[in-house]
C-alpha cells in the first residue's frame, strides 16, 4: 500500500503540473486575443518591488477609477449580469443591502478612448474655472495654484485606461469592441451596491441600485527576468504608483517605459516586451 | 492484521495491568503464584519486545512523555522548515529565468515526497516522515501558487482540491494525522467555495457566507461513518473537524444574521441559528456519550457553553453590573457541574 500511495502522490504532482502548464500553453497559443502598448502610467511597478524578502517583479494594471462611479453600470446592466434586484423589496432589511455577493464577469477596459477624452475635458474645464472662483472669492489664490498643479499632473501622468463595460460573455464583448489595440477584455469581480438617494420632492431617501467593479482578477502581472533591466534602473523618487493621480512632486515624476502586453485565449495577460522611453513629457 | 494503534493500546493495557496487580498485592487481595507470575511476565515481555521492534511504540510512562515531546518538536520543526522553503524561494526567484523557476517549483514537491518514503523506511515512529510530509505539502502549495503568479493565471478554487488530494494521499499512505487535518482544511475550503459558486457568487467570496462551511463541515462529519480499519483514529478526526466547522459557522450566524443566505430578517435568522446551535450541541453531547466518542462530547460541550455565554452576554451585559454578570456566569457553571455530576452518577447506577 505504501508503495502504491507514494506512486499515486508522485503521479498526482506530475499530472496537476502538466494540467496547469497545458492551460498556460492554451492561453498563449495562436494569435493573442489582444495586444496593447501601455506606458508606465497604466503599468507601474507593483508595490513591494525589490522588497528584501521578495525579488520577484510585477507590474500593476492601473486603470483609472476616476470617482469610482460608472453611469453605464446601472440597474439594467446588473440585471443583464444576473443580479436579482428583488432584494430591494426587503424594505425593512437595510443592513442586507450592503451584503450582496460579488460575481465574476468580464470587464472592458478602454485605452485612450472616449472615456479618457471625457476625463481630460473635465480636468481642463476645472482648470479654466479656477480664475473665476478666485475672482469671486470662493477660493484662495494659492489653493487655486495647487489645484491647477494637481490637475495638470493628472493630465500628464494619470492612467488612460477606463472601464467602459462589463459582461458575462467575453466573445460577445469582443464583438462589441473589436479594436484589440484599444480595448482589453479581462476577468473581473463586480458587485451590486445600493446608495440611498434623497428625493427632493418628498425628502424621503430612495434606494438606487448600481454596479461597482471590485477588482480586475489579473491586476498584478509578473515580469520575467529578461525584462528586468529597465525596471532595475528606475530611480525610486521618479517612479509612478498605481491609483495615484496627483503626485506632490518637484517635477521629477515622469514616464520611463512602455510595455507590450498580450492577452491570450483565456484572457490572461503576459508581458511581451518593455522598452525605455526618453523624456516623453 | 494488527496496527500500530492496536499495539499501543495493548502495551498501555499491560502497563495498567501490572500497576493494578501490584496494588492488589499490596492490599492483600490477590497474589499470583511465582510460576504464574513468571508466565505472565515472560509473555508480556516477549509481546512488548515484538511490538517495539515492529511499531516502535511507547512501552513505559517515560516513553510516552518523550513521544509527546517529539511530536511537538516534529510539528514545530515542520512549520519552521516550511516557512524556510517559502521565504527561500521568494528571496531568490526573481534572479532566475522562467524555465528554472518552473523546474524548481515542480521538482521540489516531487523530491521531498520521495524523501518521505526514505524516512518512513528508516524510522518507524514516522516523526521525520511527518515533518517531511508537511514540507512536501508546503512545496506543493508554493508550486501552484507561484505558477499562478508567473503566468498570471486567473485564480480558481481548484487549487484547494489539488492540495487536499496530495495531503490525503500522504495521510492514508503513512497514517499521518497532521496531513489528514491539512487535507480536510483544503477539501473544506474547496467544498465551501464550490457551494458558494452555486449561488452565482465569485468563489473568493465564499467566506462571506458561513452556510458554505456548514455544508462542507457536514460532508466531512458524515465521512466519519466510512470504516477505517487501518487508521481507527481517522473517523474521530473527520467527525471533530466537520463539527468544528459547523459549530463555528452557527456561532457566527447566531450573532450576525445579515450574512446568511436566508431571505429573512436578521433577528429571525439569528434566533433560528441560536436555537439550532443549542439543539445540535445537545444532540452531539448525547451522541458522544452513547457512542463513546469523547472528542465529540468535549467539542459539543465547549460550544454549548459558548452559545450559552454569548446568549447571556446579549441579555445581561448591557444592564447588569459587571461583577453581577460574572457572578451569575460562575453560578450557572456551578449549576451545570452539579447537573452533569448527577447525570454521571445515574449513568453509573447510583455509585458516587
Amino acid at each position: 500500500m505504501k508503495r502504491h500511495g507514494l506512486v499515486i502522490a508522485l503521479l498526482l504532482l506530475l499530472a496537476i503540473n502538466a494540467f496547469v502548464l497545458a492551460g498556460v500553453a492554451l492561453n498563449r497559443s495562436g494569435t493573442p486575443e489582444a495586444t496593447i502598448m501601455l506606458t508606465e502610467r497604466e503599468q507601474p511597478l507593483a508595490y513591494n518591488y525589490r522588497h528584501d524578502e521578495n525579488t520577484g517583479v510585477s507590474l500593476r494594471l492601473n486603470w483609472n477609477k476616476h470617482n469610482g462611479e460608472w453611469d453605464w453600470f446601472d440597474n439594467d446592466k446588473l440585471t443583464e449580469l444576473g443580479f436579482d434586484d428583488n432584494f430591494l423589496n426587503f424594505a425593512e432589511h437595510r443592513d442586507r443591502y450592503y451584503r450582496a455577493l460579488p460575481i465574476k464577469t468580464y470587464v472592458v477596459l478602454e485605452y485612450e478612448g472616449r472615456a479618457w477624452e471625457a476625463y481630460r475635458e473635465d480636468q481642463l474645464e476645472e482648470i479654466a474655472k479656477l480664475p473665476t472662483q478666485v475672482a469671486k472669492g470662493k477660493m484662495e489664490q494659492d489653493a487655486a495654484d495647487r489645484r491647477k498643479k494637481e490637475l495638470e499632473v493628472s493630465l500628464r501622468l494619470a492612467s488612460r485606461l477606463f472601464a467602459v463595460d462589463v459582461g458575462a460573455d467575453a466573445a460577445a464583448l469582443r464583438n462589441r469592441y473589436p479594436e484589440t489595440e484599444h480595448y482589453l477584455i479581462t476577468p473581473g469581480q463586480v458587485r451590486a451596491v445600493v446608495n440611498w438617494v434623497s428625493n427632493k420632492d418628498n425628502e424621503k431617501s430612495e434606494p438606487k441600485l448600481s454596479g461597482r467593479i471590485d477588482q480586475i482578477l489579473t491586476e498584478t502581472i509578473h515580469v520575467p527576468r529578461q525584462h528586468h533591466t529597465i525596471l532595475e534602473k528606475l530611480p525610486s523618487d521618479e517612479r509612478l504608483y498605481a491609483g495615484n493621480h496627483y503626485y506632490n512632486n518637484d517635477g521629477k515624476k515622469r514616464v520611463h517605459y512602455q510595455v507590450r502586453l498580450n492577452f491570450g485565449q483565456r484572457y490572461e495577460p503576459w508581458v511581451e516586451s518593455i522598452e525605455e522611453l526618453q523624456d516623453l513629457f | 492484521m494488527i496496527q500500530k494503534d492496536d499495539a499501543q493500546r495493548r502495551a498501555d493495557q499491560v502497563r495498567a495491568f501490572n500497576m493494578e496487580l501490584s496494588a492488589l498485592e499490596s492490599e492483600g487481595v490477590l497474589t499470583l503464584a511465582a510460576d504464574e507470575w513468571d508466565k505472565v511476565e515472560s509473555h508480556h515481555s516477549t509481546l512488548l519486545k515484538s511490538y517495539a521492534q515492529q511499531f516502535d511504540i511507547d512501552i513505559s510512562g517515560t516513553d510516552k512523555q518523550l513521544s509527546w515531546g517529539m511530536r511537538i518538536i516534529s510539528f514545530l520543526g515542520a512549520l519552521a522548515l516550511s516557512a524556510a522553503v517559502f521565504f527561500f524561494f521568494y528571496r531568490f526567484w526573481g534572479l532566475l529565468g522562467t524555465t528554472t523557476q518552473v523546474g524548481i517549483l515542480i521538482a521540489a514537491p516531487l523530491l521531498v515526497t520521495l524523501s518521505i518514503e526514505f524516512a518512513a523506511r528508516r524510522e518507524k515512529t514516522l516523526y521525520f516522515a511527518s515533518l517531511l510530509a508537511l514540507v512536501a505539502f508546503t512545496c506543493f502549495v508554493l508550486n501552484l501558487s507561484v505558477l499562478g503568479i508567473i503566468f498570471n493565471i486567473t485564480p480558481t478554487q481548484n487549487a484547494f482540491i489539488a492540495w487536499g488530494s496530495l495531503a490525503l494521499i500522504l495521510a492514508y499512505t503513512y497514517g499521518l494525522r497532521l496531513q489528514l487535518v491539512a487535507g480536510m482544511t483544503c477539501i473544506m475550503s474547496y467544498l465551501a467555495a464550490t457551494v458558494g459558486t452555486w449561488s452565482g457568487c465569485y468563489w473568493l467570496s465564499f467566506g462571506e457566507r458561513p452556510e458554505n462551511f456548514i455544508v462542507a463541515g457536514t460532508l466531512l462529519a458524515v465521512a466519519a461513518v466510512i470504516p477505517h480499519r487501518r487508521y481507527p483514529a481517522f473517523p474521530g478526526l473527520y467527525r471533530s473537524y466537520g463539527l468544528l466547522a459547523i459549530f463555528i459557522s452557527i456561532l457566527i450566524l447566531a450573532n450576525w444574521g445579515q450574512i446568511s443566505y436566508l431571505p429573512w430578517s436578521s433577528n429571525f435568522i439569528e434566533g433560528g441559528y441560536q436555537i439550532a446551535g443549542f439543539v445540535l450541541a445537545g444532540a452531539m453531547i448525547a451522541l458522544g456519550i452513547i457512542r463513546r466518542w469523547p472528542g465529540t462530547t468535549n467539542l459539543a460541550s465547549t460550544f454549548f457553553v459558548l452559545y450559552l455565554y454569548t446568549k447571556l452576554f446579549d441579555w445581561w451585559w448591557g444592564w447588569l453590573p459587571k461583577y453581577l454578570f460574572f457572578l451569575l456566569l460562575g453560578l450557572i457553571a456551578i449549576g451545570l457541574l452539579l447537573v452533569l455530576k448527577r447525570i454521571r452518577g445515574l449513568a453509573r447506577g447510583g455509585v458516587e
